[in-house]
């Protein structure tokens, strides 16, 4: 069970073949599919308090939120666009899929889109993610890295960088982009002789 | 009556036991919190009675412990002895009491060997006396700050920790409407079914909540306030209070993205510019809206 907390614009939930209007305060069932229209964006957090989940324009993606003992299995079924996601307890985790592929992370901070074609790519900001591939393989992606998810089950990582975020992406996440890749400290002395350190950032 | 009653019972609490005289009033429950203290009071023979142990054991099995009691006045044979929460464990216990004879014998309290029941303390059933109760209409203690600030120090109440807020403002502050969605996941087992009350500005507002087994979620439209506070209050099964901490939440009028910025200009003369020149000069000249009609012409827009 989760509930949507925001909402911008004009989304839609799709229940038992009916389309109702996403609102902030709607309570999601399992099951539920979530679409962002052109403009749209949704937060979504979990009954549990530990994962929020947010998603960008253009977005659709089915839950499938179950009880499983004391907490909860939480899969988010990434069906277009871009999702935002974070886990924030190290006892319950969440799974993300696409396609054959499937993702699990206890404690992480992602964001996982679908690029064209059949292909999606996983910006993992902290934490750990592993996927799963439908042959068994095992690819564990970590902090600051991107994994493409080729539509034959294949995987390759790169470190991160600002083009795997849109506009739209990086105003809400801001990830380590913040920080200047390149930098230099250099002394300076001025006309009084004092020794002034100045960084250069670009 | 009352004290007719009151006597009866102290008197049927004054047992005797081959000679011995002692008194003993158990208690009805316990509270794993605090833990329980146990006496005996041995009224005669007290020079007869060496030494007081307490059997304990969970209730309904044949294992027991034992613990030493303290002879606190020794000439009035005053024994005591306290269990604290790691050997309570929060269950239900019996115990019985062996006294240890200067002769060499041992006398059991009930004396279990004769098929007499040992005495039962249960896990608290019922609030202390000592406890604050929360307020039936939480609006009283809405008014007072200080109550607030107390209450939310109560490293006690489950509640606290076990009512979190979902809406907070990490999207950034609530537009127009104000939502609050609380989850209580962790402690919704503890929560007696139907108890659950949200205030939100000093209103119950339970009615127009949707509450379900391990969440609830409230939607106001138009707020009245930019800051909206809101608290949950539930009973747990033992009528005990719950209640969340003060969830403060910043909302964001729809009215306000009207308001002129400083160089004189409005979102709303940006959007509607056939009303917005007017606007301008009522900004530029500091007026209020009756003055609008005073403001000069636009000739540009003065028809011909």
């Amino acid at each position: 069970m989760a509930v949507i907390v925001h909402s911008k614009g004009f989304n839609k939930v799709r229940r038992d073949g009916k389309n109702l209007r996403a609102v902030s305060g709607m309570i999601l069932q399992d099951g539920d599919e979530l679409k962002t229209s052109g403009k749209g964006q949704l937060g979504i957090k979990t009954a549990d308090g530990e994962g929020s989940l947010f998603l960008f324009s253009k977005t659709k993606v089915k839950l499938n939120l179950s009880p499983i003992g004391d907490g909860w299995e939480k899969n988010v079924e990434l069906l277009a666009g871009s999702i935002h996601v974070k886990n924030t307890h190290q006892t319950g985790s969440l799974s993300l899929s696409f396609g054959l592929t499937n993702i699990f992370f206890t404690d992480a901070d992602l964001l996982f889109k679908k690029d064209k074609g059949s292909n999606a790519r996983l910006t993992v900001f902290s934490g750990e993610a592993i996927m799963y591939d439908r042959e068994g393989g095992v690819n564990k992606i970590t902090p600051l890295k991107t994994s493409y998810i080729l539509s034959k089950g294949e995987f390759i990582s790169r470190w991160m960088n600002d083009s795997d975020l849109t506009e739209e992406e990086r105003a809400r996440i801001e990830p380590l982009s913040q920080l200047p890749q390149n930098r230099i400290t250099i002394p300076l002395t001025d006309e009084q002789g004092r020794v002034l350190n100045v960084e250069f950032n670009w | 009556m009352k004290q007719i009653l009151v006597i009866f019972l102290l008197l049927a609490s004054h047992l005797t036991l081959f000679g011995i005289v002692f008194e003993h009033q158990p208690p009805e429950y316990y509270d794993a919190r605090d833990g329980v203290e146990l006496a005996l009071v041995l009224l005669d023979e007290v020079e007869s009675v060496i030494s007081v142990e307490l059997c304990y054991g969970r209730l309904g099995s044949p294992a027991y412990t034992t613990k030493k009691m303290d002879n606190v006045l020794e000439q009035r044979g005053y024994h005591l002895v306290r269990l604290n929460s790691a050997e309570l464990q929060n269950v239900d216990i019996q115990y019985w009491f062996r006294l240890e004879l200067l002769g060499g014998g041992t006398v059991l309290f009930p004396d279990t060997g004769m098929d007499q029941e040992p005495l039962i303390l249960r896990v608290v059933d019922a609030p202390r006396s000592d406890e604050p109760q929360q307020p039936e209409d939480a609006d009283d203690e809405f008014g007072s700050g200080l109550n607030l600030v107390l209450d939310d120090f109560k490293e006690d109440n489950p509640g606290l920790k076990g009512f979190v807020l979902l809406s907070t403002n990490d999207y950034g502050p609530q537009e127009g409407e104000y939502v609050l969605a609380v989850s209580y996941h962790g402690i919704a087992n503890l929560i007696a079914p139907g108890s659950i009350k949200v205030y939100v500005n000093d209103r119950d507002v339970t009615a127009k909540a949707i509450i379900t087994e391990n969440l609830l979620t409230y939607r106001d439209p138009w707020p009245m306030n930019e800051l909206v506070k809101a608290k949950i209050t539930a009973k747990d099964r033992y009528d005990r209070s719950l209640y969340s901490e003060t969830f403060l939440t910043n909302v964001e009028h729809r009215a306000k993205k009207n308001i002129a910025t400083p160089e004189g200009k409005s979102e709303f003369c940006r959007r509607f510019p056939r009303f917005g020149s007017g606007l301008e000069q009522l900004f530029r000249l500091g007026g209020h809206p009756g003055q609008l009609q005073k403001a000069e012409p636009d000739p540009a827009r003065s028809p011909p």
